[in-house]
């Protein structure tokens, strides 16, 4: 199995990483809904370009910072708390954090390449630290707490930004829309559109609140 | 038909030991209650994708597909994987469980 590019054992019991050590042509894992007791038998899985940990029990996520080719990431309904490892991680393109307890978002400041980034139901205040991230073009702050959006009116790529349930004013929403009129904002999940990547928006929340 | 090269089968819930005979296979896709011996899969030599979408406990059957680039074993109450070590050719590898327990 050493040439193995991808590899999916979602909602497997697998709990112990330890065979994978050797998949050194590795380029996508999907460890989704698993009880994983740790990540670092990947530190040398040098070409591991997606990650999938939603839902896994993974608490710790240090041993992250030495993948750095990842382009995409997902740690949603972890019990991640800590993302200080994720600031090496310059290659990433898409990252989603949902439902974790991350307070801030400082380690993601210079990642400069992430063009999809998934904050709902954190406990983000502060958005300030996003506004050097160029390439940023989709964003999800549904349900966070943060009350103001200051510093996103600096991200020359943003189009699509979700609101729904989070605090900033009403006022603050329609200066932003009149700095950038080219940025769709979505308040009521009900206009989501259909095509939105998984990663953005958990769709499988969405239909459980919003029945069709 | 023994000249097949590719074959799918859903929902089954049938005898399939007859499959031996088609060593030209190539991709097979089998979904459903497997009530069969799974060694008869073991003639496949030619198999380069097989996907199985049932209750298997046990693949030791699998260690003899060599020449198998694609494998998904969805559904399954696997506990042991060895067999597939010595698959040197095996770029993806499947084991997701939907019906997660």
């Amino acid at each position: 199995m050493t040439h193995l590019q991808k590899l999916n054992l979602s909602g497997t019991k697998i709990k112990n990483l330890n065979s994978l050590t050797n998949l050194s042509e590795l380029q996508e894992l999907n460890l989704e809904h698993t009880k994983i007791n740790g990540l670092l038998p990947l530190i040398n899985l040098k070409k591991l370009t997606k990650l999938n940990l939603k839902r896994s029990v993974i608490a710790e996520v240090n041993t992250l910072s030495k993948l750095s080719p990842l382009k995409i990431l997902n740690l949603s309904f972890t019990l991640v708390s800590n993302i200080s490892a994720l600031k090496n991680l310059t290659h990433l393109q898409e990252l989603s954090l949902e439902g974790t307890q991350i307070e801030e978002v400082e380690a993601l400041k210079n990642l400069t390449h992430l063009n999809l980034l998934n904050l709902q139901k954190t406990l983000i205040f502060d958005v300030r630290p996003l506004k050097n991230l160029q390439s940023l073009t989709f964003l999800n702050l549904a349900e966070v707490p943060a009350s103001s959006l200051d510093g996103l009116e600096e991200l020359p790529q943003l189009k699509l930004l979700f609101c729904e349930g989070s605090t900033p004013k009403k006022e603050e929403l329609r200066q932003l829309m009149i700095n950038k009129p080219n940025l769709e904002i979505i308040t009521d999940p009900r206009e989501i559109p259909k095509d939105i990547n998984p990663l953005l928006y958990d769709a499988k929340n969405y239909f459980v609140r919003f029945p069709q | 038909m023994s000249q097949l090269r590719e074959l799918k089968l859903s929902n089954i819930s049938m005898d399939i030991t007859s499959l031996a005979g088609l060593v030209h296979l190539k991709k097979l896709t089998l979904v459903g209650d497997l009530i069969f011996h799974a060694e008869v899969l073991k003639n496949l030599g030619q198999l380069q994708e097989l996907n199985v979408v049932s209750n298997l406990s046990d693949i030791d059957f699998l260690a003899t597909l060599d020449q198998l680039r694609i494998l998904t074993l969805s559904d399954t109450s696997l506990s042991n994987i060895d067999a597939l070590a010595k698959l040197s050719q095996l770029k993806i590898l499947n084991l997701s469980n939907k019906r997660r327990s």
